[in-house]
């Protein structure tokens, strides 16, 4: 009987009740994660703009000069990698953005040539990452943060 | 042309003939084999080399075991990729998980029937509920930004917004170049009054048909709506999917649509517009850019 009634349970409310767990868990994600709305299978496709590939990783390197610039992990392999890169846009959890700005820091990486006047020291002081999302208000696009701003120092 | 029709008919005929549950099954290990297949992750190898194998060797699909396989295969794509697939692949997971249980039921058809059913409609479901919680959907926003920015609706900015293939051009090469330079400062889009209302207008479409799909597949009342619910879902892939073509979405519905639609005429509906699909997707968006190159060329 209880057999019966668990092979009953498997064939008619299993799938359906997978379906809206994992679509529910994305919600709760998307809302206090910073999980992509498009994707995490919450069906979030289609329902706003804010999908990784219009998702910015904004880094910033300070020497121990107190020179500043911009990276673009997107293009710095050593530090990110293409799909690593995709899945930071993606999910950008605090835990995951340190571990990038460590390996960042480790990595010592220079400006390009026409974002310093003088060269900068190999000695990297600071690495400051933050993700931002695509905003539209009927006029204008505009970025906004959609993570607190991580920090690391050596 | 008559004689083309009769025989597209028998053969659809012969498709259609019992166990459905069959052609379906079979259909499934076809769209495995062949979706995602322009986003490739190794992950993705042996589910499909075990659908090639169930194509290559039908009698496979009968049996439990290659069914198991595939859903294991798809399980640890999913979860080895879980924060970075799209809606259609986790759809596609469930349904392998479906197949494998009518595999081993002995009431296969009632059981592909109606996750088929329940599947579908909590998709949209939650499609719709994501309009509302996303907040950019109840102003038009998001398809306002969604024509001016993205390639793909090109041809729904030029025919229903009045906007020329420049202006989105110059759209677009402003976001590259902001998303290149890591600016936050706002910038103005170019568009028009009439391409602002058409999102509008298209934005509150979208929740309706895909609000009334959710329904019409979860509810059984009331009755009309739940009778006409395969025509709403066919509304909704033909109206959407012809502007903007997601192959792999649009073939998993239609497998899924004939499997529970109770009506022989929806089943061939279902069918045809699957079989077509190569065809009728892509060819709003050809003909539109074969003519936007002819008249370049005047």
């Amino acid at each position: 009987m209880l057999k019966r009634s668990l092979l009953r349970l498997l064939k008619t409310v299993a799938l359906p009740l997978l379906l809206t767990s994992v679509a529910c868990r994305q919600i709760v994600l998307v809302h206090t994660a910073g999980l992509s709305p498009w994707h995490g299978g919450g069906f979030g496709m289609f329902a706003s703009l804010d999908r990784d590939e219009r998702r910015i990783l904004m880094t910033t390197v300070q020497d121990c000069d107190g020179r500043q610039w911009s990276l673009d992990l997107a293009a710095t392999p050593q530090v990110l990698s293409p799909a690593a890169y995709t899945y930071i846009t993606t999910f950008p959890t605090t835990p995951q953005l340190r571990t990038v700005a460590e390996r960042g820091l480790a990595h010592a990486p220079q400006p390009l040539a026409t974002e310093v006047t003088t060269a900068p020291s190999q000695c990297i002081s600071r690495v400051q990452l933050q993700v931002w999302r695509l905003v539209y208000d009927g006029e204008a696009i505009a970025y906004e943060p959609i993570t607190s701003l991580v920090e690391v120092q050596p | 042309m008559t004689m083309i029709f009769q025989r597209w008919h028998r053969w659809c005929e012969r498709l259609l003939q019992p166990p459905r549950y069959l052609l379906v099954l079979r259909l499934t290990t076809w769209l495995l084999l062949l979706h995602s297949i322009d986003e490739w992750f190794w992950t993705m190898l042996p589910e499909k080399l075990l659908a090639a194998a169930m194509i290559l060797y039908p009698r496979l699909v009968r049996q439990r075991w290659p069914w198991l396989g595939l859903s294991l295969c798809l399980i640890v794509h999913n979860l080895w990729h879980w924060a970075t697939l799209v809606n259609h692949e986790y759809l596609y997971t469930y349904w392998v998980l479906v197949c494998t249980i009518a595999a081993c039921s002995r009431t296969p058809r009632q059981v592909l029937s109606w996750n088929a059913r329940w599947l579908i409609g909590l998709c949209f479901l939650f499609a719709t509920g994501w309009k509302f919680l996303a907040g950019e959907y109840l102003d038009g926003s998001f398809l306002h930004a969604t024509f001016l920015l993205d390639s793909r609706l090109a041809m729904g900015a030029v025919l229903l917004g009045g906007l020329d293939l420049s202006t989105l051009a110059e759209n677009r090469q402003l976001f590259e170049t902001m998303q290149a330079a890591g600016s936050i400062d706002p910038q103005n889009l170019l568009s028009s009054p009439r391409m602002a209302g058409m999102s509008l207008v298209l934005s509150y479409w979208t929740i309706l048909i895909e609000g009334l799909v959710a329904a019409s597949f979860l509810l059984t009342v009331p009755r009309w709506l739940y009778q006409k619910r395969d025509w709403i879902l066919v509304c909704f892939v033909i109206t959407t999917y012809a502007v903007i073509p997601v192959l792999g979405f649009g073939a998993l519905l239609m497998v899924m649509g004939l499997i529970q639609t109770k009506s022989m005429r929806m089943a061939y509906v279902y069918l045809g517009l699957l079989i077509w699909m190569p065809l009728w997707m892509p060819l709003p968006q050809g003909l539109f850019w074969a003519a936007q190159r002819m008249l370049e060329q005047m």
